[in-house]
C-alpha cells in the first residue's frame, strides 16, 4: 500500500494504541509509552500525532465517558483501523526485509 | 461518587485554554489535562501541580490547535451576553442612568481636556524644521536688577552664522511696527508688521498661498502678506506684483501671500517686509530691538552652540552691554518649541501659556474620570452583591461564576461604549462655552485628529476596564456560602474599600471647591484694591497711531469743551497695558550712575492729575514751556529706594539718561506714590513717567458719571473730526485694566463648573452606597423598629461610620487645599491671606450635606413597611 509511510513516533503510538485495545486515549497512551519504552512524550505532541493519524485514516475515535477526575469532560478513545494495521504490517515487513539483507549480523539478530 | 478534590488548576490557564483552543478539541484536551493534574496532586503540592498544568496548557498552544474563525455558536453566545447585559441595564434603570450620566459627563470633560492639552503641547510644531530652530535670547545683569529678554542685537544672527559652526541659517526680524499702506488712495494699517532677514522663509517655512518661496525675499522692497490681510486691504488675492506705498519706507512690491498664521504658534505675523539684509549685518551691537532665531545643521546638538556662546558674547557684546547698562550678561538659547509653555522673558512675541496650567487641566480631567469611575465601580459592586445572592441560590459552579464575570465586563463595556458616543454627541453643546473659557478656538473637525482619537479611545478603554474589572475580580474572590449567610460582610474587608473610594471622591470635591472659592475671592480683592490711581469713569481712547504733539493738544482742547469731560491726558501706555521696561541709567545717591531695570511710560502734563496719582515730592510736569520734551521725569517711590535715596526729596534734581537721543540728560522733577500700573500679579517695580507727549498714542479722559452715552458719542465724534481714524478703540479704563485677570477668571469658572460636578457625583455616589447599606440592614432596622426604636435611635446607630468617613476626607482635603492655594496665590505679588475661614466653612457645609444625605436615605427605608423586608429571605 502506497502512501502508508509511518514515522517512527507515529509507529510506536499506533502500536501502543493497539496494545491498549479500546482503552487508548491521551493519558493512557502517554502512560503506556512511559511504562513500556521508558519514553517521555508530552501530551500535546501525542495529541497532535493521534489526530494526524486519524486524519490519515489509521485511527478512528469516539468520545467516551466523562469522569469526575476529568472535571466532567469526556475522553476521546482511539482504535487502530484496518488501514492502520496495514500500515503497521507494511512497516514491519519493510524493516524485516532490510534486516535480512544485512550481511554479518543477520543470523544473530533474528533472535532479538 | 469518588470524592473529588476541591482544588482546581489555575483559573487563568483554564481561561486561556478555553479561549484559544478549537471547540472540537477542547473537551478532550481539558479532560486529559485535568486527569493528569489530579494524578499530580497525589504526588506534589497544589502549586507545583498548577505549574505543570500551566506549562502543559502552553505546550498545547500550537497552530493546529488554535481556533481562528469564530464559529456560529460563539457569535451567538456573545449576542446572548449582550442581550442579557442590555436586559440587566434596563432592569436597573436607576443605576444605569446614574452611571450613564456620570460617565458621559466625565468622558465629555476628558475630551475637552485632551483637546486643550494636546493643543498647548503642539505649539510651533507645524513648521517642518521645528526641531532645529532655536531663539537666541539675552540675560543682562545690572547693579540692582536683571533683565531677561527675548530680544537681541541686529547683527547677532549673521555674526553667529559666520563664527559658530553648526548653524545652517539664521532668521531675524524687527520689533513690531505699525505700518500704514496706501492702496488706491486708501490707507490700511496693521500694528504687526516686521522687517525680516533674507533667509527668513528658509528657517520658518510658513505655508504659502501664492508666490515662489525662494524668490519672495530675493529683492529689497519685497512684501509678504497674509491671506486675511490681503483680503481686507485689497479685496482680493491676485495681488502679486502690486506696488504699495509703505508709510515712511517707500514703495514695496508684494511678492507673495502666505496662509494666515496658525493659532498655536508663538509667532503670528501677518506682514513681513524685506528691505535688504544690511539691517541685520550692520555693526550696531547696542541696538537690541531685534529677534534672532537660528536653524541648526542636521545632527548638530544645541550644546555645541551653547558652549561657544560665552566667548562669542565676550567678543561682541561685553563692551556694548557694559556701556549701555554698566553691567554684564550672557546669551542663551531657547528651543522654539519650548517657548510657548516655558518662556517668560521680557518682550515676548505673544503672551505665552504656562506649563503648570496645562498640567492642572490634565489633572482635572484625570480626577473627573477617576471620580466617575469610582462611582461606577461602587455601583457595580453593589449590584454584584445583589446578583450573586440571586445566583447563589442555585448551585454555583466555576462556570457560573465565570459567566457573571463576563456578564459584568459586557455590561461595563456596553455602558462605557454608549457613554463615549453620548459624550461626543454632547460635545457641540459644550464646546463654544469651553472655547470661551479656555481662550481657544476648537471646532469639531479637530476631533478627527489621530492623537485626539487615540487618547480618547484609551481613556474609554481604561474606564471600561477599570469599571468592569473591579466587580469581576471582586466576585471571583468570595465563596458561595458566605454570600448566603452574611451578604454584608462580603465585604468584611471589601465594603470599606467602597467607602475609602467615596471618601477619596469627597477629598477631590472639597479641594476643588476650596480652590474655586479662593480664586473668586482673590479676584474680588484684586478688583477692589486701591491701585494708587483713579480708574473709575476714566475712558481710554487708543488711537493706535501717533498723531503728533500738535494734534494731541488740539484734540485735548476739543474734548474739554464738553462739560462732562473733566480732564484729558495723553500717554503711550495706560495702566493695565503691557508696559515696557529697559535698563536705564540713573544717578544714585552717591553720585555714580547705575543701570536699573525700569518701567517707563511717556505721558503729558495732565497724566498725573487725570489719574489722580499722589505726588510725594517735587512737582508735576508743567506744559511744554517749562518742561521740554523728554527732559523731565517723575519716578516712583520704589525706584527712588532702589537707587539708594533714603527719602524722596533727595532724588529730586538727579539725572537720568534716556535712550531717546536727547542732547543732555533728563532730570527727576517729582516722585509719585507707588501705584499698581500692572496687575496685582506683579510687585510694584521701579517706574518712571517721562514728559514726552509726541510719542503718545492714547488718551485718558476723565468724565463725570452722568449722561454716559451722550459723552461717549461726543468723544467718538471729536476723534473722527480731528484724526480721521478708522482703527481707534474706546473702552473704560477699569474694564481694560481688569482684562489682565481675564484668564484667571475664566479658569476660575472652569474650576467652578467642574467642582460642582464632582460634588454632585460624589454625593450621588454616597447616596447609592448608603441606600445599599440600609437595604441590607433593613431586616435589622425593622426588627428594632418593631421593638420600639424610633428613627433617631436607628440613625445614631449607623451614622457614626459615615462621620468617620467624612472626617477622613476633611483630614486629607485640608492640607492638600492649603498647599495648592498657597501655590496659586504665589502668582500674585499682592494676595489675600490664606482663607482659613473658607476651609472651615466649606468643610462644615460638606459634613452637613453628607449627614443630610445619610439621614434621608435612612428615613426612606425606615418608613417602609417592615414586613416587606422580613419577607425577603
Amino acid at each position: 500500500m502506497k502512501g502508508t509511510y509511518l514515522g517512527e513516533f507515529e509507529e510506536i503510538v499506533l502500536l501502543s494504541i493497539g496494545i491498549l485495545d479500546g482503552n487508548a486515549y491521551g493519558v493512557s497512551v502517554q502512560k503506556e509509552l512511559g511504562d513500556q519504552l521508558g519514553r517521555r512524550v508530552t501530551l500535546s505532541a501525542l495529541h497532535t500525532a493521534m489526530h494526524r493519524l486519524e486524519k490519515k485514516g489509521f485511527l478512528e475515535s469516539w468520545l467516551g465517558d466523562a469522569t469526575k477526575e476529568r472535571g466532567g469532560k469526556r475522553k476521546r478513545l482511539f482504535t487502530v483501523t484496518a488501514l492502520g494495521r496495514d500500515a503497521l504490517e507494511n512497516s514491519r515487513s519493510t524493516r524485516e526485509k532490510l534486516w535480512q539483507s544485512m550481511p554479518a549480523l543477520s543470523a544473530q539478530k533474528i533472535q532479538s | 461518587m469518588k470524592e473529588n478534590s476541591n482544588q482546581t488548576p489555575p483559573q487563568w490557564a483554564i481561561f486561556f485554554l478555553s479561549w484559544f483552543c478549537r471547540e472540537e478539541l477542547l473537551e478532550e484536551i481539558e479532560g486529559d489535562l485535568k486527569e493528569v493534574y489530579e494524578e499530580d496532586l497525589s504526588r506534589m503540592n497544589r502549586f507545583k501541580a498548577g505549574m505543570f498544568y500551566s506549562v502543559r496548557v502552553l505546550s498545547f498552544f500550537k497552530l493546529s490547535n488554535i481556533q481562528f474563525v469564530k464559529s456560529g455558536t460563539n457569535l451567538m453566545l456573545w449576542k446572548n451576553y449582550l442581550l442579557i447585559a442590555n436586559r440587566n441595564l434596563i432592569k436597573h434603570k436607576g443605576y444605569t442612568i446614574f452611571n450613564l450620566f456620570g460617565l458621559t459627563i466625565g468622558l465629555c470633560a476628558s475630551i475637552l481636556m485632551i483637546m486643550y492639552v494636546l493643543d498647548e503641547l503642539s505649539y510651533d510644531k507645524h513648521l517642518s524644521n521645528y526641531n532645529r530652530i532655536y531663539r537666541v535670547a539675552e540675560h543682562i545683569d545690572m547693579e540692582n536688577s536683571e533683565m531677561r529678554a527675548a530680544i537681541s542685537p541686529g547683527p547677532l544672527g549673521s555674526t553667529m552664522l559666520k563664527e559658530i559652526p553648526g548653524i545652517e541659517a539664521f532668521a531675524a526680524f524687527t520689533y513690531a511696527n505699525r505700518i500704514t499702506v496706501n492702496v488706491n488712495e486708501q490707507k490700511f494699517s496693521d500694528p504687526n508688521s516686521r522687517m525680516v532677514s533674507k533667509n527668513f522663509l528658509y528657517v520658518f517655512d510658513l505655508p504659502l498661498v501664492s508666490g515662489i518661496r525662494d524668490e519672495i525675499f530675493d529683492q529689497p522692497k519685497s512684501l509678504l502678506i497674509s491671506e486675511s490681510r490681503a483680503l481686507s486691504f485689497f479685496g482680493g488675492s491676485d495681488i502679486i506684483g502690486t506696488v504699495v506705498d509703505v508709510d515712511g519706507n517707500g514703495k514695496f512690491t508684494i511678492t507673495g501671500i502666505m496662509k494666515d498664521p496658525m493659532e498655536n504658534a508663538h509667532f503670528q505675523p501677518h506682514l513681513l517686509l524685506y528691505n535688504g539684509n544690511e539691517l541685520f549685518e550692520k555693526y550696531q551691537w547696542k541696538d537690541h530691538s531685534y529677534y534672532t532665531y537660528i536653524l541648526l545643521k542636521d545632527g548638530v546638538g544645541a550644546g555645541q552652540i551653547k558652549e561657544r556662546l560665552p566667548t562669542f558674547f565676550e567678543k561682541h557684546l561685553e563692551q556694548p552691554v557694559k556701556e549701555s547698562f554698566s553691567g554684564t550678561g550672557y546669551l542663551f538659547l531657547q528651543k522654539m518649541t519650548d517657548i510657548h509653555l516655558n518662556s517668560d522673558l521680557g518682550f515676548e512675541l505673544e503672551p505665552n501659556g504656562k506649563y503648570q496650567y496645562v498640567v492642572a487641566m490634565a489633572l482635572l480631567a484625570v480626577f473627573i474620570v477617576l471620580v466617575v469611575c469610582i462611582n461606577y465601580m461602587n455601583m457595580a459592586t453593589v449590584q454584584a452583591t445583589r446578583r450573586v445572592k440571586e445566583v447563589g441560590i442555585r448551585k454555583v459552579l466555576g462556570s457560573n461564576r465565570r459567566m457573571l464575570m463576563v456578564q459584568f465586563f459586557t455590561e461595563s463595556a456596553l455602558i462605557t461604549f454608549l457613554s463615549s458616543i453620548l459624550a461626543i454627541l454632547l460635545l457641540p453643546i459644550f464646546l463654544p462655552y469651553f472655547n470661551f473659557l479656555a481662550d481657544k478656538s476648537f471646532d469639531l473637525s479637530q476631533l478627527v485628529q489621530r492623537e485626539i482619537m487615540f487618547s480618547y479611545v484609551m481613556i474609554v478603554l481604561i474606564t471600561g476596564i477599570l469599571g468592569g474589572s473591579y466587580p469581576a475580580i471582586f466576585l471571583s474572590r468570595f465563596k458561595v456560602d458566605e454570600v448566603m449567610k452574611k451578604s454584608y460582610s462580603l465585604g468584611g474587608f471589601r465594603m470599606p474599600v467602597s467607602k475609602v473610594l467615596n471618601a477619596f471622591q469627597f477629598v477631590v470635591a472639597l479641594v476643588m471647591i476650596m480652590l474655586t472659592f479662593t480664586v473668586q475671592r482673590q479676584i474680588e480683592y484684586a478688583k477692589n484694591k486701591d491701585l494708587g490711581f483713579d480708574k473709575e469713569n476714566v475712558v481710554k481712547i487708543d488711537l493706535k497711531n501717533r498723531i503728533g504733539a500738535e494734534r494731541t493738544q488740539t484734540l485735548q482742547n476739543e474734548l474739554l469743551s464738553n462739560p462732562n469731560v473733566l480732564k484729558v491726558a495723553a500717554a503711550m501706555k495706560a495702566p493695565g497695558d503691557d508696559i515696557m521696561s529697559d535698563g536705564l541709567h540713573f544717578e544714585q545717591s552717591d553720585g555714580s550712575f547705575t543701570s536699573q531695570k525700569t518701567e517707563f511710560n511717556a505721558v503729558n502734563e495732565n497724566f498725573i492729575s487725570t489719574l489722580n496719582i499722589e505726588l510725594v515730592a517735587g512737582r508735576d510736569f508743567g506744559g511744554q514751556a517749562s518742561d521740554k520734551w523728554g527732559h523731565s521725569v517723575i519716578a516712583n517711590e520704589t525706584l527712588v529706594k532702589q537707587l539708594g535715596y533714603s527719602n524722596s526729596e533727595d532724588a529730586l534734581g538727579k539725572e537720568v539718561e534716556l535712550p531717546i537721543g536727547l542732547d543732555k540728560r533728563s532730570k527727576i522733577v517729582g516722585v509719585m506714590k507707588d501705584s499698581h500700573m500692572k496687575s496685582l500679579h506683579h510687585a510694584v517695580s521701579p517706574h518712571i513717567l517721562v514728559n514726552f507727549a509726541p510719542i503718545a498714542s492714547l488718551l485718558l479722559v476723565k468724565i463725570n458719571g452722568s449722561n454716559l452715552q451722550e459723552t461717549l458719542t461726543f468723544l467718538e465724534d471729536k476723534i473722527q473730526e480731528t484724526t480721521n481714524s478708522t482703527s481707534h478703540s474706546i473702552s473704560f479704563l477699569d474694564q481694560a485694566y481688569w482684562k489682565q485677570y481675564q484668564a484667571e477668571e475664566k479658569r476660575g469658572k472652569i474650576f467652578a463648573i467642574f467642582s460642582s460636578l464632582v460634588v454632585l457625583l460624589a454625593v450621588m455616589g454616597l447616596a447609592g452606597l448608603v441606600s445599599f447599606f440600609i437595604r441590607f440592614k433593613a431586616k435589622e432596622i425593622n426588627i428594632r423598629k418593631i421593638l420600639g426604636a424610633d428613627f433617631w435611635n436607628v440613625l445614631t446607630l449607623y451614622i457614626h461610620q459615615y462621620v468617620f468617613q467624612i472626617l477622613v476626607a476633611v483630614f486629607f482635603a485640608v492640607p492638600i487645599s492649603i498647599y495648592l492655594i498657597k501655590e496659586w496665590l504665589q502668582n500674585f505679588a499682592y494676595h489675600i491671606p490664606l482663607p482659613y475661614d473658607l476651609l472651615i466653612s466649606n468643610s462644615f457645609v460638606l459634613v452637613l450635606i453628607i449627614l443630610l444625605v445619610v439621614s434621608l436615605q435612612c428615613r426612606k427605608s425606615f418608613l417602609v413597611n417592615p414586613t416587606k423586608y422580613l419577607k425577603e429571605e
